[in-house]
């Protein structure tokens, strides 16, 4: 499903400005923050959507300036797409997607790490499961070993489950191997 | 793409508990076992998350147990199967989790204990609450199907229903319906039988035979390929309206014809009627 939207510069009367994490201000259609639920009910709380009230700054503490670029990215592409519609839970998950998403999501995993939290954090459903069934789609047909390869995870298992040969611990395949990621962004400057 | 083949692996675990439950519930029925072999931590990941989403059937008509884990209402045949050749990858694993030597020396013995095993494993896993399917031969053992009828009083007490799949019926089903302590209430059976069964056949149809059990079936009765013919259904029918079966208020019978001779897709032409006894 692609949408072609008309291009539309937001004015102050249908914008919020958002501020990352590192002091970064980004101005938003209000359009575009209907696809996130967080935002969508910040601005209903502070009626923001009315033209008489005066809009502050949003402070985003978790979101990084490359991280709000990247979102708005997504947000300016589905912003004329259908609101997005939880499925039910017996639902069979599709790891098909479509060649703008492939192409979005062809990032290192750090920033897909980040970018899932960011997509957590400001509650955008349809990034959010995507990037769930990217990850998932990982690891289909793989076997437990293979899993843990990919997903970097140490086993606490003794023995391999095909071999049944002992498992040797490998510092480097410890869960630990990413702390070049930050979890929590430095606050913004003051 | 260097850059990106090259980045740091995906910490899966290191994500906060709700997303990374909602990646795990994005994940197709066999990565969900394969997952949970991953580690200790990753299977008790698998358990607290949302995985009832899927409907199980277990075959027990080989040595070694087929598991089908389908969506709920979307079973075919071609969907998730863990065969055989699954399980015996997966036979390792369940070494470590039964002590071996309290094994029987006989192969059957030993496979069926390791099938069960594999069954608990993966109830246990999906926090199963029902059973969509039994696929048993009545051509097993004696043995067999009492171990397999034990197992299952087990796991009564959270399967609300149950459905049987009885191939070629003999001695074995009588033994397996003898020794089930469920209530018949929930039972539903489908038998696949063949035609010179016909005696066994009416003996499954004689309602006052299950009464007698303090049991009736309330669910399905499914027959396939049957020589059930239309003199045994007027017998019946007639029986019923004269007296016979005094606790059955309704009785509803559909006939189905598949052409299975002119076309693979059948078509089933039906027919029923609908019968509702009034007290005199």
């Amino acid at each position: 499903m692609s949408c072609e939207e008309p291009t539309t510069s937001p004015t102050p009367e249908n914008n919020i400005t958002v501020v990352s994490s590192d002091g970064k201000e980004f101005l938003l259609d209000l359009k575009l923050t209907e696809q996130s639920e967080t935002l969508a009910r910040l601005i209903s709380n502070f009626e923001y959507d009315r033209t008489d009230v005066k809009k502050d700054p949003v402070p985003l503490g978790n979101i990084t300036s490359a991280q709000m670029q990247k979102i708005i990215e997504w947000l300016q592409h589905h912003r004329y797409y259908p609101k997005w519609e939880q499925n039910d839970i017996h639902y069979s998950t599709s790891f098909t997607f479509e060649t703008w998403v492939e192409e979005y999501l062809n990032i290192p995993n750090n920033e897909m790490f980040e970018l899932l939290n960011a997509a957590n954090y400001l509650n955008i459903p349809r990034l959010f499961s995507t990037i769930c069934r990217i990850m998932a789609s990982r690891i289909t047909g793989k076997s437990a070993e293979q899993i843990r390869t990919v997903l970097n995870i140490k086993t606490d298992v003794k023995n391999d489950v095909y071999t049944g040969i002992p498992i040797q611990e490998d510092s480097s395949s410890s869960e630990d191997g990413m702390s070049e990621i930050s979890l929590s962004p430095s606050p913004p400057p003051i | 793409m260097d850059e990106i083949s090259n980045s740091p692996l995906f910490p899966l675990l290191k994500l906060p508990y709700v997303v990374l439950k909602n990646v795990i519930s994005k994940f197709k029925q066999r990565e969900i076992l394969e997952f949970s072999f991953v580690s200790k931590n990753c299977n008790s990941i698998s358990k607290s998350s949302n995985l009832f989403r899927f409907e199980i059937r277990i075959s027990f008509t080989k040595d070694l147990p087929v598991v089908s884990l389908t969506p709920s209402g979307k079973f075919r045949v071609s969907n998730c199967h863990i065969g055989e050749d699954y399980f015996e990858k997966r036979e390792i694993y369940m070494k470590e989790i039964v002590d071996m030597n309290k094994l029987s020396d006989d192969v059957d013995e030993k496979n069926l204990q390791l099938s069960l095993t594999w069954a608990d494993y993966i109830f246990d896993l999906y926090h199963l609450n029902k059973i969509a399917g039994i696929y048993l031969s009545s051509n097993s053992s004696p043995n067999k199907t009492k171990t397999i009828v034990e197992w299952l009083n087990r796991l009564i007490s959270y399967s609300m229903n149950f459905l049987f799949y009885v191939s070629e019926t003999n001695d074995g089903l009588e033994l397996f319906l003898n020794r089930l302590k469920v209530n018949m209430r929930t039972l539903s059976l489908q038998l696949t039988v063949v035609k010179d069964l016909k005696p066994f056949i009416r003996r499954i149809l004689d309602l006052d035979r299950f009464e007698a059990y303090g049991k009736s079936f309330t669910q399905y009765r499914y027959m396939r390929y049957t020589s059930f013919t239309e003199m045994d259904f007027n017998r019946s029918i007639k029986g019923w309206l004269n007296g016979n079966h005094s606790r059955i208020e309704s009785l509803c019978a559909i006939y189905i014809k598949s052409d299975y001779s002119t076309s693979p897709v059948s078509f089933p032409k039906s027919d029923g009627i609908f019968c509702h006894r009034t007290s005199k």
